[in-house]
């Protein structure tokens, strides 16, 4: 049965009862998912990001004040901090989780095509064929197959001649380079408003 | 969550392992919060109460073991200070740390003082006194010394002064040293013999027309006086024993030998009899240091011979007051616990009788 009580009424129990945590990251951790896909681009990096936040949300939950605004409004401030140091640093940051003691998880290749469906590429297929010339050859030519083409990732191991896993390892970092340098430029890849 | 996305259902899992981990862990600081708080609770009772009996102990410690001020040691020393030394009716009370002993009589003879400088004590003029007593009295070595401030009139400080030498004379004693400040304040040390010290603080009293402060101290040296007549007999002893074996030596060695000795042993004679000496010469003499002043004269600069306060005094008298509280405490417990036990006792009693009436 679906729990009723609100996201500001579990982010205030989960200090005293964690389980109800779990229920906020199930009404919004696709969400949130999606969120950090179409900014990052990089499927990867986009779960890294998700996995983050609710790790950080979870440690600090006990600092939360109910303040009349939306719960799960403080839960993508822990996001967009995330995202900044993300676009800073070039990496994602895992201090959370490893404080929480959770263990590190690769992204199933199943899961690339999923995420990737999150983002919609449609209105920023002009600005990744603009930024495409600053990448490597070979991130390049697997960006250009899967996003601008939209080949299936077994079509792209086979033009680029390598591995299923290769081919999606090389998406996801040209994506990640991309998101890096559109950001740089002051374009944001993602054009929806947050939730 | 209804995803396909297998990485969000594996960070549900890892994150309620984490909320159940963090669920059991708040759970046992719960407990272990409760048992300790439980516990606490219960040495604090404990403590609480320990804490009251020992308080209670050192009150009646304090009303019981000498008013809370005096330890019993000091009330010993007042009251060696009160018996050794004879009173001249109480005039000069006040004394702030060693009160003036109750008024005892006064002797027709004061200037009777034994073969070491002793002050003698009359038996009929003691009329009360115990020959015990009196024995006590004898072997009492109490040095006793004081000082006073007394405020006189303006322009009345030379008369003061040359009362003040004046009273020094009438009770066989001098004055030692003085110092004067524009003739209008001064501290002078007086030597009186002790047994009309009492008498002198009084006359010196109804100089002033203010005693500022007046203080009186009695330090015992009896033990010390018994000891060092205790080695002076043996070594006397001994004396007589080496001149014995002296007038027997034949030999020049012998001769040589035993005269070494009887060198010896008469130095350290000399040495004991100087130290008894100088401690008859204390308790025989009483020194006493006044300060006189005008009315309005202007502070004179702090006197160096003044007991000032410093941290080894401070120590000491920490340790003092440690000591006497911990005294006061031990002096309740003596009172505290057979009363606590009579009182468990008895409501022991009442409990059985009750609880006989209630099973019949």
């Amino acid at each position: 049965m679906e729990d009723q009580r609100s996201d500001s009424e579990l982010l205030t129990v989960s200090a005293t009862e964690p389980g109800a945590f779990a229920v906020l990251y199930r009404r919004h951790a696709e969400d949130l998912l999606r969120y950090f896909a179409r900014r990052t681009l990089d499927p990867e990096s986009a779960a890294e990001l998700t996995a983050e936040t609710f790790a950080q949300a979870f440690a600090s939950r006990t600092t939360y004040r109910d303040t009349g605004a939306n719960g799960v409004a403080w839960i993508y401030g822990v996001a967009r901090h995330q995202l900044g140091r993300f676009f800073r640093s070039g990496r994602v940051d895992r201090a959370a989780r490893r404080r929480l003691g959770m263990p590190e998880r690769d992204l199933p290749p199943e899961d690339f095509e999923r995420i990737e469906d999150l983002v919609d590429f449609a209105p920023i297929r002009g600005a990744i064929a603009e930024a495409l010339a600053t990448l490597r050859e070979d991130h390049r030519d697997a960006l250009r197959l899967r996003v601008i083409e939209q080949r299936s990732y077994p079509e792209v191991a086979r033009e680029l001649s390598c591995t299923e896993e290769n081919a999606r390892q090389r998406v996801s970092r040209g994506l990640r380079r991309l998101a890096l340098v559109l950001q740089e430029k002051g374009l944001q890849p993602a054009t929806e408003k947050e939730s | 969550m209804n995803t396909e996305i297998e990485f969000l259902k594996q960070l549900e899992t890892d994150l309620k392992d984490v909320a159940a981990r963090e669920t059991t862990r708040m759970e046992r600081a719960t407990l272990q919060g409760a048992i300790r708080k439980n516990t606490g609770r219960g040495w604090t009772k404990v403590v609480g109460v320990a804490a009251a009996f020992l308080v209670v102990a050192g009150a009646i410690g304090f009303v019981f073991g000498g008013g809370g001020i005096m330890s019993a040691q000091d009330s010993d020393k007042f009251q060696q200070v009160g018996d050794a030394v004879a009173s001249d009716g109480g005039r000069g009370g006040g004394a702030t740390h060693a009160p003036m002993p109750a008024a005892a009589p006064s002797t027709a003879n004061d200037s009777s003082f034994d073969s070491n400088g002793d002050p003698v004590f009359d038996e009929n003029l003691h009329g009360l006194a115990s020959g015990r007593q009196r024995q006590q009295q004898d072997l009492s070595k109490i040095i006793r010394d004081g000082r006073i401030g007394i405020v006189v009139p303006d322009k009345k400080f030379g008369d003061a002064v040359g009362d003040l030498t004046f009273i020094a004379e009438k009770y066989g004693g001098f004055v030692i040293s003085s110092s004067t400040n524009n003739d209008r304040s001064g501290t002078f040390v007086l030597r009186i013999p002790a047994k009309r010290f009492d008498r002198a603080i009084g006359d010196i009293r109804d100089l002033a027309t203010h005693v500022r402060f007046q203080e009186i101290k009695g330090d015992d040296v009896t033990a010390e006086f018994i000891d060092q007549q205790a080695r002076l007999r043996i070594l006397q002893a001994r004396k007589a024993l080496l001149f014995k074996l002296f007038q027997g030596a034949t030999t020049t060695e012998e001769i040589l030998r035993m005269s070494n000795q009887l060198d010896d042993v008469q130095l350290r004679i000399e040495q004991i009899q100087g130290q008894i000496n100088f401690i008859n010469d204390q308790v025989a003499e009483s020194t006493l240091r006044v300060s006189i002043q005008e009315q309005n004269a202007p502070k004179a600069a702090p006197q160096t011979d003044v007991d000032n306060p410093d941290l080894g005094s401070s120590v000491d008298l920490a340790v003092q007051g440690f000591l006497r509280i911990v005294g006061a405490v031990i002096v309740g417990l003596g009172y505290l616990i057979p009363l606590t036990l009579l009182g468990a006792i008895v409501w022991f009693v009442v409990w059985t009788v009750r609880r006989s009436r209630a099973i019949s």
